[in-house]
């Protein structure tokens, strides 16, 4: 016998659209506390376009210890939104920006580190509202 | 315990408060940006940890560590690198933290540092020693060393048989440091030595050359104390 909630399959829907973020991390961390969660995301969500700005003008200077800098600063805030596709990004951009190799691959790293970001915030706010 | 933040990133400042906050033993003070900020913060507050970010651009972890000189908090370090863990070795942090946080990690590492300060809490009831203030130096006298402490207005009088110290304190703050096993308070404004007594006549104690009263409400308490033989 099958009573599944239908709530279930909109629950489940809703989950399979989210591409880029698992706030599954952050849910355990909260331990039950969604305030929190809510926090962390308005965190994430005020303080990444920042950050986007910041890596993407000391990329334009070729200032590559900012560009580190900035990656190496964003790295919790990516573990906790579970964007687990920028944490290979994330590796290489420290990699190539701290080594200065291979510094023709970084503004295409850099790219695709603000578009993946920029889809993930849009998520999080939809997400967030589970929360509130 | 009092403990403060010091992370530059947001989140991660964030995560570890609610760590804190989840620890009744924790009372968080604040929470600090940047590590110069705190440095003047802890110029005139008492800490005793402190959560400590070591990749931060202004000034690292490790340099913030080397500044501190005197009244060292315990020190939970908090770092995305593994790498780092072995450098803070070389300095007295009490433990280090990998990120991403779990609850369980921290939990272990700031129930070592409670055992650690309530260790230290009891060693400095229990000392031998004394650090008093003397004119712009801070000496140390061993507590033995204090016959009987008088009580003038806002200060105590500790006297030595060489010298007199003043120090702003109340009598029962004294109380509270001295081992009252060997001390007793027999007025409002006196504590004796037990073993420097000499002789006690009409409820005045003699002690070498000077009288020091009982009080009426230390009298039944300084009688049975005494080792009476009648």
């Amino acid at each position: 016998m099958n009573t599944s909630d239908p709530n279930d399959n909109l629950k489940q829907n809703y989950s399979n659209k989210l591409k880029r973020i698992d706030l599954s991390y952050l849910k355990d961390f909260a331990n039950g506390d969604n305030a929190f969660i809510v926090e962390m995301i308005d965190a994430f969500a005020s303080q990444t376009p920042e950050e986007l700005n910041l890596i993407s003008s000391a990329l334009e200077n070729k200032n590559w210890k900012t560009v580190r800098a900035v990656a190496h600063k964003m790295k919790p805030s990516i573990t906790f939104m579970g964007i687990s596709e920028l944490k290979e990004v994330v590796v290489l951009i420290l990699e190539y920006s701290s080594k200065e190799i291979s510094l023709e691959l970084i503004p295409e790293l850099v790219n695709k580190f603000k578009t993946i970001c920029n889809e993930a915030i849009k998520e999080l706010e939809i997400e967030k509202k589970l929360y509130l | 315990m009092n403990c403060i933040v010091i992370d530059d990133e947001e989140l991660s400042r964030k995560s570890i408060e609610h760590c804190i906050k989840q620890s009744d033993f924790l009372n968080l003070k604040m929470s600090f940006d940047s590590p110069i900020k705190a440095l003047s913060y802890l110029q005139t507050n008492k800490i005793d940890l402190i959560f400590l970010d070591i990749e931060m651009p202004e000034m690292t972890g490790i340099e913030f560590i080397k500044t501190l000189k005197i009244n060292v908090p315990q020190i939970i370090l908090a770092t995305s690198h593994p790498e780092f863990a072995l450098e803070a070795f070389e300095y007295t942090v009490t433990d280090y933290l990998i990120k991403p946080l779990t609850f369980s990690r921290f939990f272990k590492s700031v129930s070592k540092a409670k055992e650690i300060f309530d260790n230290q809490q009891s060693f400095s009831a229990e000392s031998d020693d004394f650090f008093i203030k003397k004119g712009t130096s801070i000496i140390r006298i061993n507590k033995s060393e204090i016959l009987w402490v008088e009580a003038s207005g806002d200060y105590a009088i500790l006297n030595t048989r060489k010298e007199k110290f003043m120090v702003h304190s109340t009598m029962k703050s004294i109380e509270d440091k001295l081992p009252m096993k060997d001390y007793l308070r027999v007025h409002r404004s006196y504590i004796v030595r037990i073993d420097k007594i000499d002789c006690i006549e009409d409820d005045a104690i003699s002690y070498d050359k000077k009288l020091i009263p009982i009080g009426k409400t230390y009298k039944e308490e300084v009688y049975k104390r005494l080792n009476l033989l009648t």
